[in-house]
């Protein structure tokens, strides 16, 4: 079975979610050991 | 079919077998050998072993059985031994006995297994109250109904950890003040923390309670036999676990009393150190001891751990203000391991430490405190 | 229908970034899963290095704290659950008749979180502070009172969780929905039903221990006071809440294993599983009774009496459907045609040593003995003898029994034997005389120790070693196989049965394209 190809717009928004989750979960960790330091 | 003439026939292996086994078995019990607990001293402590050698030997029981049945399986149905195979593989039958068999054996145990963790937590009726405070990384006792207390720490000298000379018989079990307790009477240690969770530990006395910041906890113990029992802190509770040992000296009540009554002298004698004045060279002195205390976090030579415990050479609150160098130490700093020893240390010890950091590691500032100075401060 | 043609897939580095073939993501998992296993035996290395001898010679007790707790948590969530999702990637499809995961994407992205939550966790270690060094555990206040690592184990921790679960749901919807035809539950491979209920158990308790670690969080750096009793709170709870994942967790961490032996023995024995029904209704009791059995972590903590007997009553129970097991087992040797190759001397030792395992649990479980067993080595013994010769034992059977079927060669069986009987010798070496010493008193988690203890810390530390370096034998039988040796046939073991042997060795890249019918 070969899994079926997404059409490229379907693609292009799943990666854009995925980097947006991905730089606001850094953006949090970030934060927290910034508050870890003061 | 056993024929017991023939000397390696099947008679004599069963036998030989059980020899060893048996000869194993009783070196289990020994504890000279590290192999069993140390030797009970109370009644709980026994039934606690007692209870232990049950279990474990229902448990070899088993084993022998089940592994038993799986060495005779190898030996003999091998296909190399050509053991053709069967074609069973199910049967409610003994499905239903083989679980009903361990439950009812479950069941026996569970119930002496009851009736002493009952007796365990009876804490009741005690003769004599010890409070018992776990610190980062020492521990500290109050006879609350005799107004002594004091602190535990352990005695052995850091040049036998780090290996620079031979280490004692009681390496890392030993304190520079024990617990004295009178014999055949009921001691009810109520257990808490000061810091993180600590767990306060003898075997001997069959006790292991944790020690919980903001809590209190109850346990109880008569020891019958006169003598030293050890423990240790049984609780992970930073990098000095392992070396804040618990020592306890069970004594006629006799001694006792009279221990009592020298301690309660000393008291006396450090409250009147605070009201005296101090030379620097007599503070510094002393300060260089207290400093031990310090120095587990804060480095031998003022050092620290970078990033996890700061230096106090150079540091800027050993050479600023003397007020904020004075608060810390007294206060400490909540949500980290520094702890406020105004509640563990004497005015003196505080004066002392205190002027010893401000001039040693280089800081130099010139600094004196009198201990009525930190008198003021309480 | 099929597709008459194979579709072209990237080859190199691309392929594996991309891929979203359940055989190479099974691989990813395994692979990953053996090189973790190595950086966490490394640090039990140097946690046993350092007990060889009282007094401190290696490392200072900070750094030591900082092993304890990364060599537990990179051999928990690197090595073990890793390598059984692996197996459950690589096999389930092929045991059930399914041409693939349920969600393929998904599968992808599970196991790519975790080298990036590895190289978090790892990097810990060079953060000024250094690592977590509170146990695995991670107890407040100590874990309050960590420095920058401790957040990072923290966000880790998220990341891995965040894999187990969507593991989880994947290995759910492809079982219940992909089976072939003619396959009811009741006649799927036990290996399929103990991942079954694995991945319920994940759904459940991933999010707990997500919700402790960032209570954890909250309290070190946002002003809460959940764990904190001066600010109204209590650290107990944080235990109740961690054990609450981290008792089913251990089972987690169990019921492939014994999936693994379930199809590993009636194979080399020849002889069909004994009591399948009965295997499928202990695991599932084993399952259930692991959410009600939590407490028995925290045993001294101070709980009311009658939670202290629930508990044990609790706890003792699950020794009647795991006892039910390993008769099952037994049951399925007795009266087969035994053989004794590789995979099968490991099966046996998993069954015999788990066993012993078990036992110590059950010594455990009884409360006024447990006061004196708590926290000191003799809990360590249990859990590395259930978790070690339990866990990556059948994690090793697994690998030699499926290595020609994903490799399409026989390992080489002399390597294998050395290698099996090194690992049993070395293994109870190390951990054996640990009941020893807990027993005479030596507690957990520390870097020294009173002179009593010296002699067995000793034995310990050699067959340490030796388990330790015996392991790459493992690496080299298995990088021989996947290079070359024998042929393997389809049905490379003589009494295998399962529909993953109705398929060409090594097994195509696409398999039971149109599925499989099954009387």
């Amino acid at each position: 079975m070969r899994t079926t190809k997404l059409p490229e717009s379907q693609q292009r928004a799943v990666l854009r979610t995925a980097l947006w989750l991905a730089a606001v979960a850094c953006a949090l960790f970030v934060y927290t050991l910034w508050r870890g330091m003061k | 079919m056993l024929r017991s003439s023939k000397g390696t026939g099947p008679a004599q292996r069963i036998s030989l077998l059980t020899g060893i086994a048996l000869f194993l078995v009783s070196t289990l019990v020994s504890a000279e050998y590290g192999l069993n607990f140390p030797p009970p001293v109370t009644e709980i402590a026994k039934e606690v072993y007692s209870l232990h050698m049950l279990i474990m030997l229902v448990c070899v029981g088993i084993g022998v059985v089940v592994f038993g049945a799986m060495f005779w399986s190898i030996v003999m149905h091998r296909k190399s031994r050509g053991h053709k195979a069967a074609t069973f593989h199910e049967s409610t039958t003994i499905e239903i006995i083989w679980t009903a068999i361990p439950f009812m054996i479950l069941v026996g145990m569970a119930i002496p297994s009851t009736a002493t963790l009952i007796k365990m937590e009876d804490t009741k009726n005690a003769d004599l109250v010890i409070k018992i405070t776990g610190y980062q990384w020492k521990w500290k006792y109050e006879y609350l109904e005799q107004d002594v207390s004091f602190f535990s720490n352990l005695s052995t000298p850091r040049d036998q950890i780090d290996n620079k000379v031979a280490k004692g018989k009681d390496y890392l079990l030993e304190v520079d003040n024990q617990l004295l307790i009178p014999t055949g009477k009921k001691v009810r240690f109520l257990v808490t923390a000061n810091d993180v969770i600590h767990a306060w530990w003898v075997p001997q006395l069959g006790v292991k309670k944790d020690a919980i910041p903001g809590f209190i906890n109850e346990v109880w113990t008569r020891v019958d036999e006169p003598g030293t029992y050890r423990g240790q802190c049984a609780e992970l509770c930073g990098k000095d676990h392992g070396f804040m040992p618990i020592v306890v000296q069970a004594v006629s009540e006799d001694e006792f009393k009279k221990w009592i009554s020298v301690k309660k002298a000393e008291v006396v004698a450090t409250a009147a150190d605070a009201g005296k004045s101090w030379s620097k060279d007599e503070l510094l002195q002393r300060g260089e001891k207290v400093y031990q205390t310090c120095a587990a976090c804060h480095g031998a030579t003022g050092a620290g751990i970078p990033g996890v415990f700061p230096a106090i050479k150079g540091s800027k609150i050993a050479t600023g203000p003397l007020g904020a160098h004075l608060n810390i130490v007294m206060k400490g700093k909540p949500g980290t391991a520094m702890q406020a020893f105004a509640g563990q240390m004497n005015d003196a010890d505080i004066a002392a430490v205190v002027t010893f950091q401000r001039n040693a590691f280089g800081n130099n500032t010139g600094d004196v405190v009198q201990p009525s100075a930190v008198k003021a401060l309480r | 229908m099929a597709t008459a043609h194979h579709d072209e897939h990237p080859t190199g580095v691309l392929r594996w970034l991309t891929t979203t073939n359940h055989k190479d993501i099974g691989t990813l998992y395994l692979v990953f899963a053996l090189i973790m296993l190595f950086v966490g035996g490394a640090m039990a290395l140097v946690i046993r290095a350092e007990l060889f001898q009282p007094g401190l010679q290696i490392v200072q007790p900070h750094f030591f704290n900082q092993m304890t707790t990364l060599h537990a948590l990179v051999m928990i969530f690197g090595a073990v659950m890793p390598a059984f999702t692996g197996f459950a990637n690589w096999q389930i499809p092929l045991m059930i008749g399914a041409p693939d995961m349920a969600l393929p994407r998904l599968n992808n992205w599970s196991f790519w979180l975790l080298p990036f939550a590895f190289t978090l966790l790892l990097s810990s270690l060079f953060v000024p502070g250094g690592g977590p060094a509170g146990g695995w555990t991670l107890y407040p206040p100590l874990s309050v009172q960590g420095s920058m690592g401790t957040d990072f184990t923290i966000l880790a921790i998220h990341m891995m969780g965040i894999s187990s679960v969507l593991g989880a749901i994947n290995v759910i919807a492809t079982i219940l929905n992909m089976r072939a035809p003619g396959m009811v539950l009741l006649k799927m491979p036990l290996f399929v039903w103990t991942w079954l209920i694995t991945a319920f158990l994940l759904l459940a308790v991933m999010p707990v221990l997500a919700g402790a670690v960032t209570m954890l969080l909250t309290d070190r750096h946002f002003g809460t006071h959940f764990f904190d009793a001066s600010g109204g709170g209590d650290p107990v709870m944080f235990q109740h809440v961690f054990w609450f994942f981290g008792h089913p967790e251990v089972y987690i961490l169990i019921l492939p294993a014994f999936g693994i032996a379930s199809q590993i023995i009636p194979t080399f024995a020849r002889k069909p599983l004994f009591g399948y029904e009965s295997m499928v209704y202990a695991t599932a009791s084993i399952a259930f009774l692991s959410f009600i059995v939590w407490a028995h972590h925290m045993f001294t903590v101070g709980m009311p009496l009658a939670g202290e007997l629930f508990f044990m009553y609790a706890t003792m129970m699950i020794a009647v459907p795991t006892g039910v097991k390993v008769f099952n087992w037994v049951a399925t040797m007795w009266k087969g045609s035994l053989s004794f190759e590789t995979p099968m001397l490991f099966a046996i030792a998993f069954v015999m040593l788990f066993t012993i395992g078990g036992f110590s649990g059950l010594m455990l479980a009884i409360v006024p003995a447990d006061f004196q067993y708590h926290d000191t080595y003799f809990v360590v013994a249990h859990f590395h003898y259930v978790l070690v010769s339990g866990a990556i034992f059948a994690i090793i059977a697994g690998a030699y029994y499926w290595l020609p079927k994903w490799t399409g060669h026989m390992y080489n069986e002399t390597l294998g034997k050395w290698h099996f009987w090194l690992s049993v010798i070395g293994f109870n070496l190390t951990f054996f005389p640990q009941h020893f010493l807990g027993l005479a008193g030596m507690p957990r988690r520390i870097p020294d120790y009173a002179l009593q203890f010296t002699e067995f810390n000793q034995w310990s530390t050699v067959g340490a070693f030796m388990f330790g370096f015996s392991q790459l034998l493992f690496v080299a039988v298995v990088v021989k196989a996947a290079r070359g040796g024998k042929k393997a046939g389809a049905r490379a073991w003589e009494g295998a049965e399962g529909l993953e042997w109705t398929v060409p060795s090594p097994a195509p890249y696409h398999t039971f394209v149109t599925p499989p019918h099954i009387k």
